[in-house]
């Protein structure tokens, strides 16, 4: 048996940080990554997929994005794909599972819409969908042991569990988070339970040492990994302070899972299927030489119309080699510079201060008033109150612009 | 620098002048105009500055003697950082032309440098190019040079940086206006935020996105809630269905019970039924019987009635017999008084005649007498109609006494004014006299007698062959003449008048004669009148009109005694007639009152006749109705079995007591009655819970309607909230962006304003206490313009600034002179200076002049010591006037008359 299985897809995803531009992209990159998700099952030759629980990043998606995902999906040829809803986009009375196109009995595109087990080839699915955003139950607590496997279809096959919630298996999980029993694998007799809900990829193994109950990590990386505090707009449904469950590692996978018989090791390997970067990158400068790398880094870069990135600069420069930081793009008015190829950049210059020779300063400033003012400028930089250094540096930015524009 | 000696040959007017031992302090150069002070001056700038010895220049051209061709040559010593120079130009392009810079060391004269190289090094000893820069544009005054320069010269500028602090440079100026152009963009002239500036557009913008945001996000809320609710109205669904199913089992258990209930009920019915039916025969067979003992009592009752009414019929027949018999003798009655009264009446025609033949008889004497009256009248008529007319009228009488009062008044006048001639004739002569230019008459004179005449104006007397005498008036009165005619007239119409009125002219009486006629004709006038009046009124048509009726009146005489021959002879009168219609109208009073008397009786009898026939019709109308009714209840009883009713009557009775007993068996119980209430409960109540899971559903489909409805809101949610961030992170940007213009502006301001303190302080420093010395008190503070050069003065209670060019010449004068020692001695802290100037404080009042030069003393001197140092100026004066400055004692002198050795 072999099968696709993928989780977190959050199609719609919440982004209100770059722009509305941006944001765009990233919403379509998710869709895109999906596409890839079902080339990725064709070219693997499963014979089902997989998906755990939020397909959808909510149930008031646009009708737009509900059939787009629709239609992708529907695309997997006659491999059938299963769906449970999770808890962002639960069976609820006006989940997007109820609406058109998602609302059809379709043997290709299965929703499916209670614990009851479904006969599969080469074994069972027990589907555990969750039919609210929080709930106390365990959400696989309904599937029935092997031992009592006369009931299900196809006895004696291969088990395989399907759910959306937290592992119990650390601490301080929220009790309401759909929270599944950290053994459930071996209770329930199943090969493998495939989960959904936590972004980070992440497997556990049963008693005998053997990985069978996996999380796979989103399809399409939903932020900067690294500073997961940098609110890109998306939150979790969860109840929970543990946002580390909902950071993704960078990457955008699914796994494709081959099982040869019941009770056989799963075989779990990894399909890459993101599309966009995110990146947060942090150079020291110490001249304009060290300046100068960076740009050309920067401008070879590849896939750069794939790249969020958040560059922070800290360092000592010359006037000289501030001003080429226009090149960069993070001159006054920041534009035109290598930066603006990237899908989207925020440049952090915090930490990069200019100290122009006297010879600099002689040219740029003279020896009146000017002269005067930038050193005033520099006093109020070195201040500690972060709102007088701003306006400082801003205004020696401007004094800079100001300066040469009289100068020529 | 300080000058030491001057040496100057074949410059303009001056031929030579040779001026040594040139003191620090003040040195006051003298003479009268065209001396050449202007010259001296122009030779220095020449030497130390600003020609080289081989050059061509219009300065040159000016400066070299007329008609000569001598060569210019000057010569100036000086001290510069301590040592002693000497420059030596003669300027010529050709071989005489020279310059040499020398300095002395040691008491003699060493050559530093020759031709053009002396001049440069000249300059740069004294650190400027031109003899306008550094400090000689302050220092180094022209004549009538009494305002500040308009610009800074740059040398100057530098000095004064290098000894005070930095300075505003053309690059500041620039940026400062680059930076308040950028500012625009957000702020106003005086820095306050613009109502429409980019940062307010975007501020507007991101307030309307935070309220489009709410919006979304409470549509948000509220369709959690729905869910949630739908949720719970679902979880109650399952508890409502079991419910109804609960009411459903029992309503069906209680519908079972009632089935038997149901049974008895109809039993109960059936026998309410036949009790009602019972009481229904009951009441029937009461009220025939009823009827039946009704109809005999009404039997009996119209008998009797019957019985009364036969006896009044009776009665009533015999009253109507009466009635007809009193009627007839009524009528009976009534016919003999009419026949009666017919009979006497026919005795009034005779009466009447009689009446008729009285009337007609009187008229006829009347007419007889009118007829007499009427010829009498004419008669008199006649007779007045024959007296003559009078001659004259009333108003013609009137006319002649005014006549005469006139005429007596003239002639009185006449009289009056008359002239008397008396003469008195000796002996008997005959006199011509012509008066009043009447024709000549002649006179007699008798002897011895004398004769009067009367002039009006002139008379001439012509005595024979003696003399003519002439009486008259001086002057003639034109209105005697006038008098005398109009008496004349007067005269002649009243003679005239009397004439017509056949009386003689002279007949004093005339005119009361003539009054005497006309009140005679009034009399007659009035008496025809009375009997025209009197005749119309007896025969107004006439005469023979009168004659007519007479005949008339005859004729009907006639007729009657015709018709009645007895009153042919009747003589009766009046009384005679009355007398017999009164005793007529007696009888016939009294036989109109017998018919009335009848005729009453007859009504009376009529009336009594129909009230009787009256009676006896309803009496006997009574009897019929009587007879029908008892006709009546004789058949109806006739109709009736009494006693076959009352057994009848008892068998029902005997049925309905059964039928009650019936009843009273089956009526339900109470509790029997209840269940159809709790029948009625559980059909409610089955009713009321199904109601209630209706709208349960109906709810859920509501809520599921409007949850089917918020697909696309995460969207939505998601573009509000990018667009409060991107807007709120592009108003942080822009407002950042604005207040960094803003404070580089500020800070740009700030520090400018410090750096003009630092410059221009020691300057203001030194000259307000020199202002207030020129009795200048009412200002604090120097304001200074942009070149740092003073341009306004600050009132003491003020910030208002007042412009120096608004003071007088002369103050302007002062003004600009005591800044130019002020900046001169700071100067020459470093190193001394020289001042030349040329003709100064020309408009300075006495008072003035002895500040200023206790001034331009002490600058002279200098001091070093103080706030701001001030180095000791070496200071000229070039004038005309050397008594102005007498008061600086201790100054050199030099009459340039007597130094200055003039060409031509």
């Amino acid at each position: 048996m072999r099968f696709l299985h993928a989780a977190d897809l959050h199609l719609g995803q919440r982004v209100t940080r770059f722009g509305e531009h941006v944001n765009g992209r990233v919403q379509e990159a998710r869709l895109e990554a999906l596409d890839r998700l079902v080339a990725e099952a064709k070219k693997h030759a499963v014979e089902f997929l997989l998906i755990a629980g939020d397909l959808f990043d909510d149930n008031r998606v646009d009708a737009a994005t509900a059939r787009r995902a629709y239609k992708i999906l529907s695309e997997a040829n006659d491999r059938p794909v299963y769906v449970i809803s999770g808890n962002h986009d639960p069976l609820t009375v006006d989940s997007v599972f109820c609406r058109p196109p998602w609302n059809q009995d379709d043997a290709r595109v299965c929703v499916l819409r209670s614990a009851q087990p479904v006969a599969i080839p080469g074994g069972t699915l027990f589907p555990c969908p969750l039919f609210a955003k929080t709930s106390f139950d365990d959400p696989t607590r309904w599937i029935p042991p092997r031992t009592a496997d006369t009931a299900v279809p196809q006895a004696g096959g291969i088990r395989i569990g399907l759910a959306h919630g937290s592992l119990n298996d650390r601490e301080h999980l929220p009790a309401d988070d759909h929270l599944i029993d950290r053994w459930a694998a071996d209770e329930k007799g199943l090969d493998y339970l495939a989960l959904g809900h936590w972004h980070g990829p992440y497997r556990a193994k049963d008693r005998a040492g053997v990985v069978r109950t996996v999380y796979p990590g989103v399809h399409e990386p939903m932020g900067f990994h690294d500073h997961p505090e940098f609110s890109i707009g998306w939150s979790a449904y969860s109840n929970t302070t543990r946002t580390d469950l909902f950071t993704d590692d960078g990457r955008g996978r699914v796994l494709v899972v081959t099982i040869e018989r019941a009770g056989a090791a799963p075989v779990i390997e990894e399909v890459e299927t993101g599309r966009l970067q995110w990146r947060d990158e942090s150079y020291m400068l110490r001249n304009e030489q060290d300046l100068g790398k960076l740009i050309q880094t920067l401008a070879t870069r590849e896939n750069q119309d794939r790249q969020l990135l958040r560059l922070h600069l800290s360092g000592v420069l010359s006037a000289s080699a501030i001003a080429q930081l226009d090149e960069l793009g993070g001159g006054v008015g920041g534009a035109g510079g290598v930066l603006t190829r990237f899908l989207w950049h925020e440049l952090d210059r915090d930490q990069l201060f200019t100290s122009p020779t006297d010879e600099e300063l002689q040219e740029l400033a003279g020896d009146g008033v000017v002269r005067a003012v930038f050193d005033r400028l520099k006093e109020e930089e070195k201040s500690t109150e972060p709102a007088t250094q701003q306006l400082a540096r801003e205004a020696l930015v401007l004094l800079y612009r100001f300066a040469q524009e009289v100068r020529r | 620098m300080r000058l030491r000696a001057i040496d100057i040959r074949n410059w303009a007017c001056i031929k030579s002048l040779s001026l040594a031992g040139l003191r620090d302090g003040v040195s006051i150069l003298f003479g009268p105009n065209g001396t050449g002070k202007s010259n001296l001056v122009r030779a220095l700038r020449a030497c130390l500055f600003d020609l080289d010895h081989s050059r061509t220049s219009k300065v040159l051209e000016a400066a070299r003697p007329w008609r000569t061709q001598a060569v210019p040559q000057i010569s100036v010593e000086f001290e510069q950082n301590g040592a002693t120079y000497r420059i030596t130009k003669a300027f010529s392009k050709s071989k005489e032309g020279f310059a040499r810079l020398e300095r002395k060391d040691g008491g003699e004269w060493t050559v530093l440098e020759q031709g053009k190289e002396a001049s440069r090094k000249t300059r740069e000893l004294l650190g400027v190019e031109r003899s306008e820069a550094g400090a000689f544009q302050m220092l180094w005054l022209n004549q009538g040079e009494y305002r500040l320069p308009s610009t800074l010269d740059p040398d100057l500028g530098k000095a004064l940086v290098a000894l005070l602090g930095s300075l505003i440079t053309r690059r500041d100026v620039e940026f400062q206006e680059r930076v308040s152009e950028a500012c625009k963009t957000w702020f106003t002239e005086t820095m306050k935020e613009k109502k429409n500036s980019p940062l307010s557009q975007l501020a507007t913008r991101q307030k309307q996105a935070c309220r489009d945001k709410e919006e979304i996000e409470q549509l948000w809320t509220a369709t959690e809630e729905m869910l949630n609710r739908y949720n719970e109205i679902q979880a109650q669904q399952p508890e409502l269905a079991h419910n109804l199913e609960r009411a459903k089992s029992e309503l069906e258990a209680i519908q079972l019970e009632s089935q038997g209930v149901r049974e008895r009920q109809k039993e109960h019915e059936g026998a309410l039924k036949l009790r009602d039916k019972g009481q229904q025969i009951v009441r029937q067979l009461e009220e025939r019987l009823a009827e039946i003992e009704q109809a005999s009592q009404a039997l009996a009752a119209a008998e009797q009635e019957l019985e009364k009414l036969r006896q009044s019929a009776a009665l009533a027949h015999e009253q109507r017999a009466r009635a007809e018999e009193a009627r007839s003798a009524a009528q009976s009655a009534v016919e003999e008084a009419e026949r009666l009264l017919h009979e006497h009446q026919r005795a009034r025609e005779s009466i009447d005649d009689r009446q008729r033949a009285v009337l007609i008889r009187a008229n006829l004497h009347s007419l007889e007498e009118t007829i007499r009256q009427t010829d009498e009248l004419e008669k008199q008529q006649a007779e007045l109609q024959a007296v003559k007319e009078p001659a004259v009228t009333d108003q013609q009488l009137r006319e002649l006494r005014d006549n005469r009062r006139r005429a007596a008044k003239l002639a009185a006048r006449l009289e009056a004014e008359e002239i008397e001639v008396q003469i008195q004739a000796i002996k008997e002569l005959d006199v011509e006299i012509a008066s009043d230019g009447e024709k000549p008459k002649e006179v007699r004179l008798d002897a011895a007698k004398g004769h009067k005449w009367t002039v009006r104006q002139h008379a001439e007397f012509k005595i024979g062959e003696l003399a003519t005498i002439r009486v008259g008036r001086k002057k003639e009165d034109a209105n005697l003449d006038a008098a005398a005619k109009e008496l004349e007239v007067l005269d002649k119409s009243y003679r005239a008048a009397l004439e017509a009125a056949e009386l003689g002219p002279d007949d004093p009486r005339a005119l009361d004669t003539l009054a005497e006629r006309v009140a005679d004709s009034a009399n007659q006038n009035k008496r025809r009148d009375e009997i025209r009046q009197a005749l119309l009124r007896l025969a107004p048509q006439g005469a023979a009109a009168l004659q007519s009726q007479l005949q008339q009146k005859q004729n009907d005489l006639e007729e009657l005694l015709t018709r009645r021959p007895e009153l042919r002879d009747w003589e009766g009168d009046q009384a005679g007639v009355d007398r017999l219609k009164a005793e007529f109208d007696a009888e016939d009073s009294k036989l109109k009152s017998a018919v009335q008397a009848a005729r009453l009786r007859l009504r009376t009898a009529d009336s009594e006749l129909h009230a009787a026939a009256t009676e006896e019709t309803r009496i006997r109308d009574g009897l019929t109705r009587a007879e029908a009714m008892r006709q009546a209840a004789q058949t109806q009883l006739g109709n009736h079995d009494q006693s076959a009713l009352a057994a009848q009557l008892q068998d029902a009775q005997a049925e309905l007591a059964a039928a009650n007993e019936r009843v009273r068996a089956t009526t339900l119980t109470d509790a029997e009655q209840a269940i159809e209430a709790r029948l009625q409960e559980a059909a409610r109540q089955v009713e009321e819970r199904d109601r209630l899971l209706n709208d349960n559903r109906h709810q859920m489909t509501a809520l599921k309607t409007k949850l089917e409805g918020t697909e696309g809101l995460h969207q939505k949610r998601i573009h509000a909230e990018q667009a409060v961030h991107d807007l709120t992170q592009q108003y942080a940007r822009e407002k950042l962006y604005a207040e960094a213009h803003k404070h580089l502006k500020e800070l740009f301001e700030q520090v400018r304003e410090e750096q003009v303190g630092r410059m221009v302080g020691p300057i203001n420093d030194r000259v307000m206490p020199w202002i207030q010395r020129l009795g200048l008190t009412g200002y604090a503070a120097l304001q200074f313009g942009e070149q740092l050069l003073p341009d306004g003065l600050l009132p003491v209670h003020s910030t208002e600034a007042v412009g120096i060019d608004s003071e007088s010449f002369g103050t302007i004068e002062q003004l600009s002179l005591l800044v130019r020692l002020a900046v001169g001695g700071l100067l020459a802290a470093k190193e001394p200076q020289t001042a030349i100037l040329d003709d100064p404080l020309g408009h300075a009042d006495f008072g003035r002049i002895g500040n200023m030069l206790e001034i331009i003393g002490e600058t002279a001197v200098g001091r070093l010591d103080g706030k701001h140092p001030a180095g000791p100026l070496q200071i000229f004066i070039l004038t005309c006037h050397p008594e102005r400055f007498e008061a600086l004692a201790d100054a050199q002198r030099f009459d340039l008359a007597r130094e200055i050795q003039r060409g031509n």
